[in-house]
């Protein structure tokens, strides 16, 4: 009996067999790969005969200079951009809810999608050339309003900023889809009922469109609680000079630069471990979160 | 009463249909503003002449890159990364989400499988292990690098369970009274019903591949075989200039860097253009089918 | 924007390198077989491979990889893995150089090569041969995945090699050896050029009829007058006395000099205090009559009101507004800044001075480790001395009796071709005294015939320059035989006056690596707040905060690296 159940199965485990494999060599090796956080890694020695340093390593990266402020820029900048990257698209969401023509809500989405699907290398490439001081169309069109020219990309004070609305621009359309697919659930009935109660559209809105998609709205900034710690190395590896460290570096581009330019890969590994290890944790706490109060499952 | 609401309705729905269509402009207006730097004379482009249409038309800065061998040379590596990937990455996604999205009592295993994968989504590895294990399995400059490590997306996989596992299930009974094994009724029965799931994962995989460049610049030495975002990502942003001719020099300083800037950014996002309308509308329906689940 | 500019930069100098070549990029023929007792003897025809330049009758493969930048140019064709040196490397050594990865080495240890070495460097891995920063260096070392040297050296090293290892009084040598074995061989340079000169404008001095100055009481005086007597003749003030900027320490508008006036030596340099010890010059109380002095000067007027908002560029806009006549700055000042600011005074002359000293000891510029790039070997490679052949092969080609710099180092196209052998590395010598004394030589005795095409090129500006062809002031007042910045140079030199940091290697120490940004950071802000009018207390307390934040254990370790050294 039992061994007829395992042949049954047999075929679902050959299914899976290879990406088990690849998994394992590529994501939990690694991951077991992080023990040089706690060495004094040497190569040619390798993981096995370096000499272990238990926390020197990261006392190391946590008397860096720099490395408290980087860890401020990462939660403010991240913050930032799951703040507005779900309160942006809610509001486009019912504003679209309220186009009746289909063609043209269609349209709109098209469009809005749109920039969700350019990498940052390209976007980089396109912001650097817009925002740019002396001939960028962005600056000429605040020039016609009679605004000196801002230094988007090179100014601690608008770095931040600039990084969080492009963020926001290239992203709120794909969350805008997933909250229109919740308005379009909401039963048609509740309308109808509240029409006949007289209610006017911006008693609708409030009372049965809001309500209704709340339970989403919550999962997805539940969710995106797992993202502190991301504040977008894509974005900021692409857009970010020396100028502007002091505002934009985050923990990501830290671990690169020690990691990559400056070959110190116990402390990379460290401070990537450290990272890891706390987003596993706001992750953890986040699904549970989403689990006990929106019902969510991720499978 | 009635009228009145429907003046201050329509007068609402004037300005909201205005301000979408502004916002939906503001989405495509960057990359119309580049592209029309690009093909603009780089006198124009540097005296900051051009808005949104091309001023002093020239391809002067398109025939520069397209004589770049680097450039189409990278343009290649992209195609094929984005073929092999692709097709690896989609059938162990469509096997894996098929395993996946059965109930516990018909495969036990489940559970335990589905946290393994789910696991990597919580805690990754860091940056050196990473490379050092890919420098081990001796991946190291080739085009397996850029393909086989990040075949297994646990997001994609996710999203198509879920989209198998809202399909009624009497097919699946039905197909295997008939004698299919699982095999046949994942190609025969459940493929054919996801086709907006499947070609949601497919977008999102061609448009990652495509897309990616950091693996590109990790894993790839030699520049003469980058994929083109990672080119480009050394081209545009960190202005690498490798193995430069005198005669480069020359013809650089003819056409002024903004505008060759902006025709390879242009070349660079122009299958994503190509592509997207024929997958979006498979796409909102797949998307929203796969992770809005009741 | 950044990213622009980083672009013109990069063209400017690329026009530039293009056009001074001669001036610059040089070398002397004479100076260097002078000095070479036999470099150039061996002709590969005759030599097997175990002479210096003999070649491998079975050619050998090395393997590498290379960083290179959009500075380097080829002919039609070329590029960096064929083209004359690769081709000379193969047809004279029978070394068959296979460059297995290029990379852009722009932007220093933040380049993509940096990264790529790390990279490689982290698996392990490593080329038969390689050029390496400091930092590689150390930790490859630390690794024990470099070949020992010292027996090759020996062995391979052509006697005008040997001879270029020695004018820095084997100071590049010893920073390459390690536990008494050499793991790489530096890439040589001199950083006589780095040292500052004392530039006054001449044709002010003579305007108001001012003797030279002796001192620096004298150089007060003259700053005095340039304030106060009008010798740009508008009538008006504003003429600034001392140039200054708002990072303290430049290659224009500098006050390293002013401090090593005092017998100072702030800005990085460690010294050796009367124990023997190496202490860190900007904490020793010879800083504090110095910046008392720089307090009065500001109080008076004589510096910059605004410097503290100007960088050296920003303060360099005085020159063209007739406004400035006097500062501390490179050998290279004549080419930049002053070049521009004549084009608007044609009038304008300057003259270079040693940096004069506040009392009867002379004063010491303070210069910098000039080694930054090490050339290692595999340790598992069977030829260890291909990189020694290299480095024959180099100083023979630019500057040895069969070589030619204007095929070698610069092509009939102005490519410059010194770019590309895989070693990159000039005698410490090479301008000062080889450039300078073989144009004064030349001036003497009206004979240009030991010059190399190089050197033909100064002694063709010098007499164009002498015939009123004004286009060639910058080359004059930097190599010329008189007033140049190069006659200081030597003047340095032959007195011995120059003082190199006494810790001498790139390696940041591990609390350095951490710490020094900041520490230096606190530096300058101390001396900018005493200048405009802090008390002078600022300094000692200055001194408790940099011992306090990192200085005491950075002192401890550069002590501990000293000790590595003696051994």
């Amino acid at each position: 009996m039992k061994t007829g159940k395992w042949r049954r199965e047999l075929p679902l485990h050959i299914l899976v067999f290879p990406s088990i494999v690849i998994v394992f060599i590529y994501s939990y090796i690694p991951m077991f790969g992080n023990i040089i956080a706690f060495q004094d890694f040497n190569p040619i020695k390798g993981v096995f005969g370096s000499t272990w340093t238990g926390l020197t390593n990261l006392e190391y990266v946590l008397e860096m200079p720099n490395t408290y402020r980087i860890i401020w820029n990462t939660i403010y900048i991240a913050s930032m951009k799951i703040i507005l990257g779900n309160i942006v698209p809610i509001i486009i969401a019912l504003l679209l809810n309220e186009i009746r023509k289909k063609a043209v809500k269609r349209s709109i989405q098209t469009l809005i999608y749109f920039p969700y699907f350019l990498s940052w290398v390209i976007l980089a490439g396109i912001f650097i050339d817009i925002l740019s001081i002396q001939n960028g169309i962005v600056n000429q069109a605040l020039g016609w309003f009679g605004i000196d020219p801002i230094y988007f990309l090179g100014d601690n004070k608008w770095f931040p900023i600039t990084l969080v609305l492009t963020d926001t621009w290239k992203n709120f359309g794909f969350n805008t889809i997933v909250f229109l697919a919740a308005l379009t659930s909401i039963n048609p009935s509740l309308y109808e009922a509240a029409i006949i109660d007289g209610a006017n559209r911006w008693k609708q809105t409030l009372h049965i469109t809001l309500p209704g998609i709340l339970p989403i709205v919550i999962l997805m900034t539940t969710l995106s609680l797992g993202n502190v710690l991301n504040a977008g190395f894509d974005q900021v590896f692409n857009l970010y000079s020396p100028q502007v460290y002091e505002s934009g570096d985050i923990l990501d581009t830290l671990i690169y630069r020690i990691g990559v330019s400056d070959a110190q890969y116990g402390p990379a590994t460290a401070i990537g471990l450290l990272k890891s290890f706390v987003s596993f944790l706001l992750i953890s706490v986040s699904y549970w979160l989403a689990y006990r109060f929106a019902n969510y499952r991720i499978f | 009463m009635i009228q009145r609401a429907s003046v201050t309705r329509s007068l609402f729905n004037i300005c909201n249909l205005i301000f979408l269509i502004a916002l939906s402009l503001l989405c495509i207006l960057p990359v119309i503003q580049v592209i029309a730097v690009s093909f603009s004379s780089s006198s124009a482009a540097a005296a900051g002449l051009v808005k949104l249409w091309p001023v002093e038309f020239s391809l002067k800065s398109y025939e520069f890159i397209l004589k770049k061998k680097d450039f189409l040379g990278s343009f290649l590596i992209s195609i094929q990364r984005v073929v092999l990937g692709t097709g690896i990455s989609m059938f162990l996604t469509v096997t894996l989400g098929y395993a996946l999205s059965k109930e516990v009592k018909d495969f036990r295993m489940r559970s335990v499988y589905a946290w393994y994968f789910v696991i990597t989504i919580l805690f990754s590895g860091g940056l050196i292990p990473w490379y050092l294990t890919i420098k081990y399995t001796h991946l190291m400059d080739t085009i397996w690098a850029l393909v086989i490590p990040g075949a297994v997306t646990v997001f994609n996989v996710i999203l198509l369970l879920n989209f198998f596992r809202g399909l009624p299930k009497e097919l699946e009974e039905s197909s295997f009274i008939d004698g299919a094994n699982h095999w046949i009724t994942l190609w025969r029965i459940y493929l054919p019903l996801s086709m907006p799931a499947i070609a949601t994962v497919t977008l999102f995989t061609i448009v990652g591949h495509w897309n990616s460049w950091f693996d590109g610049l990790m894993l790839v030495n030699s520049p003469s075989h980058y994929p083109l975002a990672t080119y480009l990502q050394t081209a545009i942003i960190q202005q690498d200039f490798a193995n430069m001719r005198a005669e480069d020099v020359k013809t650089l300083s003819e056409i002024s860097d903004r505008t060759t800037r902006a025709a390879q950014i242009f070349i660079g996002a122009l299958p994503i253009m190509a592509v997207y309308p024929f997958l979006q509308k498979y796409f909102m329906t797949g998307l929203v089918m796969g992770s809005v689940k009741e | 924007m950044n990213r622009r500019k980083v672009i013109s930069t990069a063209m400017a100098c690329f026009i530039s390198v293009a056009l001074l070549t001669t001036a610059c990029s040089n070398s002397d023929n004479q100076a260097a077989s002078s000095q070479s007792p036999a470099g150039g003897k061996n002709t590969p025809t005759t030599a097997d491979a175990a002479g210096p330049l003999g070649k491998y009758e079975t050619p050998i493969d090395v393997h590498a990889v290379r960083g290179i930048n959009g500075s380097y140019k080829f002919p039609q064709g070329e590029d960096i893995g064929n083209n004359l040196w690769t081709r000379a490397y193969k047809d004279e050594l029978g070394i068959n150089l296979i460059y297995d990865w290029v990379a852009d080495n722009s932007g220093g240890s933040d380049s993509a090569f940096s990264k790529k070495l790390n990279l490689m460097i982290a698996s392990g891995e490593l080329p038969d041969i390689v050029a390496v920063n400091a930092k590689q260096f150390k930790q490859l070392a630390e690794n024990g995945q470099l070949a020992d040297l010292t027996e090759v050296f020996e062995k391979y090293a052509s006697p005008y090699t040997k001879d270029v290892a020695k004018q820095d009084g084997g100071m590049a040598m010893t920073s390459a050896t390690i536990d008494g074995k050499l793991l790489g061989i530096p890439g040589f340079n001199g950083n006589i050029t780095d040292a500052n000169v004392l530039w006054i404008r001449s044709d002010w001095m003579k305007k108001l009829n001012l003797p030279d100055p002796e001192n620096m009481q004298d150089v007060f005086n003259i700053m005095e007058a340039f304030a106060t007597k009008d010798p740009n003749g508008d009538g008006g003030k504003g003429v600034v006395g001392l140039a200054a900027n708002k990072n303290i320490y430049d290659g224009f508008a500098d006050l390293e000099s002013f401090f090593n006036a005092y017998h100072a030596n702030p800005s990085g340099t460690w010294i050796k205090d009367a124990s023997g010890q190496l202490t860190y010059g900007a904490i020793q109380p010879e800083m504090k009559p110095a910046l008392a002095k720089l307090q009065e000067l500001y109080k008076s007027g004589l510096i910059d009101k605004e410097f503290g908002a100007k960088d050296a560029a920003k303060e360099a806009e005085l020159l063209g507004q007739n406004k400035l006549g006097i500062t501390f700055g490179a050998n290279s000042n004549p080419y930049y800044p002053f070049d521009d600011a004549r084009k608007l005074n044609p009038n304008m002359d300057w003259k270079a001075y040693p940096i004069p000293s506040i009392d009867d000891k002379p004063a010491r510029p303070s210069v910098g480790f000039p080694i930054g790039t090490y050339y290692v070997v595999n340790k598992n490679y069977k030829h260890p001395e291909v990189i020694v052949k290299m480095f024959n092969m180099n100083f023979e080609k630019f500057f040895g009796e069969t070589g030619d710099w204007n095929t070698w180092g610069v092509t009939k196209d102005r490519l410059e071709a010194f770019k590309w052998p895989f070693v990159y590395g000039f005698p410490p010598n090479k301008d000062v005294p080889g450039r300078y004394e073989a144009l004064k030589n030349a001036v003497a005795s009206n004979d240009p015939s030991a010059m190399n095409g190089e050197q033909k090129a100064d002694y063709d500006a010098y007499q164009a320059f002498m015939n009123g062809d004004q286009t060639f002031w910058s080359t004059v007042r930097q190599a010329g035989p008189e007033n140049s910045s190069f006659a200081v140079l030597n003047h340095y030199k032959e007195n011995d006056l120059l003082y190199t940091n006494e810790y001498r290697t790139s390696v940041q120490t591990q609390t350095m690596t951490l710490k020094w940004s900041t520490l230096l950071n606190l530096e300058k802000e101390m001396i900018t707040k005493i200048i405009v009018g802090a008390p002078l207390d600022e300094f000692d307390k200055f001194v408790d905060n940099w011992k306090k934040s990192g200085g005491d254990q950075i002192t401890k370790e550069v002590n501990e690296w000293a000790a590595t050294q003696n051994k």
